[in-house]
């Protein structure tokens, strides 16, 4: 009936600093699209 | 299990080995340890070994890519008290809740919103003591929440994956492609909220936040009217909050819903103390509806405490 996926809930970073997982959309300069409201994210 | 077992509840996420609060706060360090927890200062969390399981309480600092970093052998259920009310008071408030969430039951919430979000036809309708909301759904959707339990090393979950399923805008030029809202909300709870990347105007209207929701806590509960997907009015105690709320979310967003939580963690509601601006408090109501993202103004969640809810004309089957 719809179409649902489920936001990877979980970011990291490796030794070289780049961000592991499905965390594009948080880099977004449209801070609506890069909202996540669990606070568990930080930019560079 | 049951939030009556607070061990019994963070052994749902670390089934294995012990449990370590880690807090860069002193005063709700002692207070964990004046409850049993094994409680580890943020300073010295390289002392933990490989693998170990942590509750992380950030209450002095919003995270940071160094704090992510320190973490990455760990598994962290993460509470970022800072982003809510770091007080001592609304810290306690927050650990406690933490402990008493039933995360299993949590999980089967949100298992059962995933299935349900795909399989049913029709809105979304909240309604019940006052609350009449209709949540027209995409046909696409992306949500944010986590069901799978267990935290595995290297995972960070917010301790809010686990206690809301959410659904929010796909950005500031396209406010109804997940859902538009239309109908009435009493809330019982307001909180304001600021992410890590707030920035200069974010904090100086967050701060004007905070004020207006002690404001609106004193007067009780807040009636909600939206049309279209835009809150038209928010009156409190016979007094119109709207443009209020409006200029200190970001008065470019129009007061627009950007977020529409379901709660998943209702059995905490006998503890939950509305005046309190805690995270734990978002997902102990069946609903809430958010404005601002708390990075270019406050992130104000309205929190419905009592509502049931049904697809379309159906009876919705749910978890028990």
């Amino acid at each position: 009936m719809r179409e649902l996926s489920i936001r990877e809930q979980s970011w990291s970073l490796d030794d070289e600093e780049h961000l592991v997982g499905d965390a594009e959309r948080l880099e977004s300069d449209d801070p609506v699209k890069a909202a996540t409201i669990q606070y568990s994210y930080a930019k560079i | 299990m049951d939030s009556e077992n607070p061990a019994a509840n963070l052994q749902q996420i670390f089934p294995a080995g012990d449990v370590f609060v880690v807090t860069d706060d002193e005063d709700l360090a002692g207070y964990a340890e004046e409850r049993g927890l094994r409680t580890v200062r943020l300073d010295r969390v390289d002392d933990l070994p490989d693998g170990a399981a942590v509750v992380l309480f950030l209450c002095r600092n919003l995270v940071s890519r160094e704090i992510r970093r320190r973490f990455r052998r760990l598994r962290v259920l993460l509470v970022p008290v800072a982003s809510f009310d770091p007080s001592p008071e609304a810290a306690a408030y927050t650990l406690e809740l933490t402990r008493h969430t039933d995360y299993r039951k949590a999980c089967d919430w949100n298992r059962y919103w995933v299935r349900a979000i795909s399989d049913e036809p029709g809105p979304l309708v909240f309604e019940g003591s006052g609350t009449s909301l209709e949540c027209v759904l995409a046909d696409r959707l992306s949500a944010d929440a986590w069901y799978g339990e267990e935290i595995g090393v290297g995972g960070w979950i917010s301790v809010g994956s686990y206690c809301e399923f959410s659904l929010t805008a796909p950005s500031s030029s396209d406010w109804h492609g997940a859902f538009t809202i239309d109908g009435t909300a009493v809330a019982a709870g307001v909180l304001v909220a600021k992410d890590a990347r707030v920035t200069e105007a974010g904090a100086a209207r967050i701060a004007r936040a905070h004020e207006l929701r002690a404001e609106l806590a004193a007067r009780g509960p807040v009636t909600l009217r939206l049309d279209a997907g835009v809150l038209t009015t928010a009156e409190a105690g016979g007094e119109d909050f709207t443009d209020a709320l409006r200029e200190v979310t970001n008065p470019d967003y129009g007061l627009h819903v950007l977020e529409l939580g379901i709660g998943t963690n209702m059995d905490l509601l006998p503890r939950v103390d509305w005046t309190r601006n805690s995270q734990l408090n978002e997902g102990a109501g069946p609903v809430h509806l958010g404005f601002g993202e708390g990075i270019t103004g406050a992130h104000v969640d309205f929190i419905v405490a009592e509502s049931g809810h049904r697809f379309g004309e159906s009876r919705a089957v749910q978890p028990q």
